[in-house]
């Protein structure tokens, strides 16, 4: 089966020969009647309005106001473009799904959907800031015009003429551009294809999220996946063995981290293992075979092996978290529960004692602002530098409140990584607790409702693929959420949807298309077997009416 | 617009928020005892339990915000781009001097060579009070500093919204000639020192200046000296406290031997022979007859009614350990932090009923174990001003005429007799300096000089003044004081003088100003 064939309409020819009847709508059955275009709920797709509203009025916000104080960086204008074509893309999703005949729950499609639109503005002000545009090189320089900027600025717009004399003794000063101070650097970084292409990956990502739809809602995709596993399984790993091993730069390919979109197929192949083997894993005894042993070790242990060669302890415990999950929904076994608690304590403990990087970690989340007066200088110099993040972190909550500074408000830009690893601090920054606790609780929905399909789900490989789908978006948001807010120790791994990270975004993308495609299916398999029943039920019921 | 814009925003965000919320109790209370999958929704249930992790959490951390804001502070010597970005790109209010005029203003902004920076009128002579001159960055005491999130508060509800809101004014009761000649004056000293100006009327501080580096302690706020003949106003007090005779002859011998092992000498070991009562012993300020008139005082009125009369006056009497805990409640100041931070420590004395006739008699003349500091002297001078009404001073605009009440420390005669006094000091005594450079304002002066002695250093000058309008109406005090700037007449008084001269010059204004 070709790919472009999963878009073609049938020719009569494939199927099977009949006579064609045309039943009138009021005499179908009602299981059958249902079968017009599904709806999105009306409170859905409210919240769908509402999230589009507020994402083009806070980039309003932050264009209006926030731009003329700082000054806006190279590659603003471009980024407006792409933040409103991310915009019409996201939003012709929910067409293309209606016209594709979706079934499945629209919360799944709607509340990624949600969540991006909510927090790109946020994204958007980072990014457009000349200084978290700048390098170290010309940080210096487009601090010190943003700064002069931000006061003329001030001063024009908000002081009366007399005032305005006593500080202007002569005419206005020019206002300086820091766009002037950062061009020529950035210009060179803006041309690098691989950094465009992460840089789409807004505008990529509905679509990898409509393809794999399309492609996994038709039952020979995932078949096909399950029982070929080992193919690829093989070609991923490899891939990303070649990669860790000879294209890594500081943990990164290219500057992006494309191993994000090979943990999906991971997980599909985990999936498959535990669907054909899940009596035996469910059994102590039968668990422990050598052959079982060694299968459980390829296809869940080898993967992670990349991910420590490149020192991604973070990714490493994503993975190694949905792929535990995925075992225990698979057997529904407290004993594999027990079993994998113990190993992760003594993970932790390990790593927390013979990793230093993980030990600092630890100790920065637990007490950043240790007594300097009890260090040597170089012992607070070198502490000073490794807190300085947590330290700005700190900042955008406090800075925050309760109620947040508003669009693009409150410098949550001077913080490093402000927009991956410290995201929800931005988004506390600017909509302060009430903000960061309704996004919380926006994911939370999100995670639930794919966990809801895995619980409708009959299948044992779709059930466990899409708790695997679950967990690959729930274990990133929930480490970067508490470590943000320094509640466990930051690990630096993005949240999908949420967070800066063009590889993040389309791995999640595509995990939700797969969810999508088997929610899909099983509530067209619930209607099918919903019409069957009703076909036997008694024609008093739901019989044809005979006028 | 932009604050309606982002309460609109802001409501969107949390009505989404809230309404996840909401589905997701709905979905457990639906799903929770009838799932088929018990693992997937105990994982489901575990994601609620990690948004109440979330939820404590993030608040707090919003409830260590001291603490943290203090570690950020301690870190800020490695680099902190908020706090710079903030000192850099904000604007803040402007800080206005007694009159409330913007040209006058002591801390405004100014462009030069296309940047515009924060001006302080003042310069040095602001630095310890105000904020700005040298080593501004590391004063953590300035009322740029202590009133930081006042100037940084958006002028009202519309500025709110604003990346960049250009901060409230904070109009001060000091006035900047004032004080500019002040400091002018104690600069040309070369010595450190402080002056403290205060309106009689409402307590206000008019004129601070003092000298001192960043890494130094306010100096009249902070800085402990004993305060030599200026105590001898609250001997004088006492005396006229408790009824004793006005004219009264008293010996003013060149010393006087006060122990076996002790003897008191007037300065340059001169004897004036015998002076009429506590003024006359005021006007050369005589230490044998302060003397005399301690000791003679203890015997009739006894040791308690001298502990008592201190404590009234703001000396904080004590026997052994000395109290060090600074005055909570001397500053009237809207500002927690300036409370916190500026309030002076205690005048104290160590005087009690056991107090030997050595210390004794050196206590009366201002030595021994007597510390004060600057704006402490300057609160009792202003009370002998006010009509013997000690009131809590203030510098805040808004409060100068706030709780006008204060405290009576001593009759309204005994302010009176010592207000006199203290003109006869000025014009026939040892404040004479002062008088001379007051002469063709038509305003008068009267004041009490000290003369501060410390075993190996040189002496310490006081010049404790009140300012009479022509029509002879105590209307300022000043207080100066020059460390190792020699007689309490020299320097210290002509100061006092300057200052007086500049207060007489330009107090119409400030008049219509207040």
């Amino acid at each position: 089966m070709s790919f472009l064939s999963n878009f073609r309409r049938r020719t009569a020819g494939e199927r099977p020969r009949g006579i064609q009847v045309r039943i009138k709508q009021h005499n179908r059955p009602i299981a059958i009647r249902s079968r017009r275009r599904p709806e999105m709920e009306r409170r859905l797709a409210l919240g769908v309005i509402l999230a589009a509203l507020f994402y083009i009025l806070a980039h309003y916000s932050i264009i209006a106001e926030v731009w003329p104080t700082h000054g806006t960086a190279p590659g603003s204008g471009p980024l407006l473009i792409r933040d409103i074509a991310a915009l019409v893309a996201w939003l012709l999703l929910f067409p293309a799904l209606r016209v594709l005949g979706y079934r499945g729950g629209w919360a799944i499609v709607a509340l990624p959907v949600i969540i991006f639109l909510l927090t790109r503005p946020s994204l958007f002000q980072l990014f457009s800031d000349p200084v978290y545009q700048a390098t170290s090189v010309t940080r210096a320089d487009a601090n010190a015009h943003k700064a002069v900027r931000s006061r003329i600025t001030t001063i024009l717009d908000g002081y009366e003429a007399e005032r305005q004399a006593l500080v202007f003794e002569e005419d206005v000063p020019v206002i300086p551009e820091p766009v002037e101070a950062i061009r020529e650097v950035t210009a060179g970084q803006r041309s690098s294809p691989i950094r465009l292409a992460s840089a789409l990956s807004v505008l990529l990502a509905p679509i990898a999220l409509l393809l794999t739809y399309v492609i996994s809602r038709r039952q020979g995709a995932l078949r096909w996946l399950r029982e070929n596993r080992r193919i690829p399984f093989v070609i991923v790993l490899g891939l990303f063995f070649v990669l860790a091993l000879f294209f890594v730069d500081l943990g990164r390919v290219g500057g992006t981290t494309p191993w994000e979109l090979f943990l999906p197929v991971f997980v599909l192949v985990w999936a498959a293992v535990l669907a054909d083997d899940v009596y035996n894993l469910a059994r102590p005894g039968a668990a422990l075979a050598p052959r079982r042993i060694g299968s459980l070790l390829l296809y869940g242990a080898l993967p992670l092996v990349p991910f420590l060669l490149i020192r991604e302890l973070g990714l490493s415990v994503v993975l190694a978290g949905t792929l535990a999950t995925m075992l225990l929904v698979s057997t529904r076994r407290e004993w594999w529960a027990g079993l994998m608690l113990v190993v992760w304590l003594a993970l932790v403990v390990a790593a927390f004692n013979l990793d230093p990087r993980s030990a600092n970690r630890l100790q920065l989340a637990l007490d950043p602002y240790r007594d300097i007066s009890a260090m040597t200088t170089d012992e607070a110099e070198s502490w000073a530098a490794r807190m300085h993040q947590f330290k700005l972190f700190d900042a955008n909550v406090l800075v925050g409140g309760l109620l947040g500074e508003g669009a693009g408000r409150g410098h949550a830009e001077t913080a490093p990584n402000a927009a991956d690893d410290g995201y929800i601090t931005t988004i506390a920054a600017h909509w302060g607790f009430a903000g960061s606790i309704s996004l919380v609780l926006l994911y939370v929905a999100l995670i639930i409702q794919i966990l809801a399909v895995a619980i409708r789900e009959k299948s044992a490989f779709e059930r466990s693929a899409v708790a695997g789908m679950a967990m690959l978006l729930a274990i990133p948001f929930w480490m970067a959420a508490l470590g943000g807010i320094r509640a466990v120790p930051l690990t630096g791994v993005a949240t999908g949807f949420a967070a800066h990270g063009g590889a993040k975004l389309l791995g999640s993308a595509i995990a939700i298309g797969l969810v999508a495609a088997i929610a899909h299916r099983r509530a067209e398999a619930d209607r099918l077997d919903a019409a069957a029943d009703s076909l036997h039920a008694a024609p008093d019921e739901q019989g044809v009416r005979i006028r | 617009m932009d604050l309606l814009l982002n309460w609109l925003l802001r409501g969107i965000f949390i009505a989404l928020g809230f309404g996840a919320g909401a589905w997701i109790l709905e979905w457990f209370r639906r799903n929770w005892r009838s799932s088929p999958e018990r693992w997937t929704a105990r994982i489901a249930a575990g994601m609620l339990a990690l948004t109440v992790v979330y939820t404590v959490a993030h608040l707090r951390l919003l409830a260590q915000r001291e603490r943290i804001e203090e570690g950020r502070a301690s870190y800020a010597i490695f680099g902190d781009p908020r706090r710079t970005e903030q000192r850099r790109g904000e604007v803040r209010g402007w800080i206005l001097d007694c009159t409330g005029a913007d040209d006058q203003a002591l801390a405004s902004y100014r462009e030069r060579d296309g940047r515009i920076d924060r001006e302080y009128a003042l310069g040095e002579g602001g630095a310890n009070f105000v904020g700005g001159g040298e080593g501004a960055e590391e004063r953590d005491y300035t009322v740029e500093v202590l009133f930081g999130s006042d100037l940084r508060e958006p002028r009202g509800l519309l500025e709110r919204g604003r990346l960049h809101p250009i901060g409230t004014d904070l109009r001060l009761t000091l006035c900047r000639d004032v004080t500019d000649v002040a400091y002018r004056q104690l600069a040309a000293t070369g010595r450190p020192g402080a002056v403290v100006v205060q309106d009689v009327e409402t307590g206000s501080i008019i004129g601070y200046a003092a000298t001192g580096g960043a890494d130094d302690p306010p100096l009249a706020i902070k800085r402990y000296s004993p305060p030599g003949s200026v105590f001898k106003l609250a001997l004088t007090a006492l005396w006229f406290e408790h009824g004793l005779p006005e004219d009264i002859e008293i010996p003013c011998p060149a010393e006087i031997q006060v122990s076996p092992r002790a003897t008191i000498a007037n300065y340059g070991r001169v004897g004036y022979g015998v002076v009429t009562g506590p003024a006359g012993m005021l006007i050369p300020s005589c230490n044998t007859a302060a003397v005399w008139m301690a000791l003679r005082m203890r015997e009739q009125i006894g040791s308690a009614a001298f502990v008592e009369g201190y404590r009234r006056f703001g000396f904080e009497p004590y026997e052994d350990s000395p109290p060090t805990d600074s005055i909570s409640d001397f500053w009237l100041s809207r500002s927690d932090a300036w409370r916190e931070r500026m309030s002076p420590a205690p005048s104290r004395i160590r005087i009690s009923e056991s107090t030997g006739d050595a210390e004794w008699a050196q206590l009366s003349i201002g030595q021994g174990p007597l510390d004060v500091t600057v704006l402490g002297i300057s609160r009792f001078i202003h009370a002998i001003a006010n009509g013997g009404v000690m009131v809590r001073p203030r510098f805040e605009y808004e409060l100068a005429r706030s709780e006008r009440g204060g405290e009576r420390i001593m009759t309204v005669e005994t302010a009176h007799r010592l207000q006199r006094a203290m003109r006869r000091v000025a014009e026939e005594g040892t404040g004479r300096a002062a008088e001379t450079i007051m002469q063709g304002t038509g305003w008068r002066i009267g004041g009490k000089t000290g003369t501060a002695q410390i075993a190996g250093q040189p002496d310490n000058g006081w010049f404790a003044a009140i300012l009479f309008s022509p029509d002879g109406v105590p209307r300022y005090t000043i207080v100066s004081y020059v460390e190792g700037g020699g007689t309490g007449g020299g320097a210290a008084a002509r100061i006092a003088g300057e200052v007086g001269r500049e207060l007489a010059r330009v107090a119409p204004d400030y008049a219509a100003g207040s």
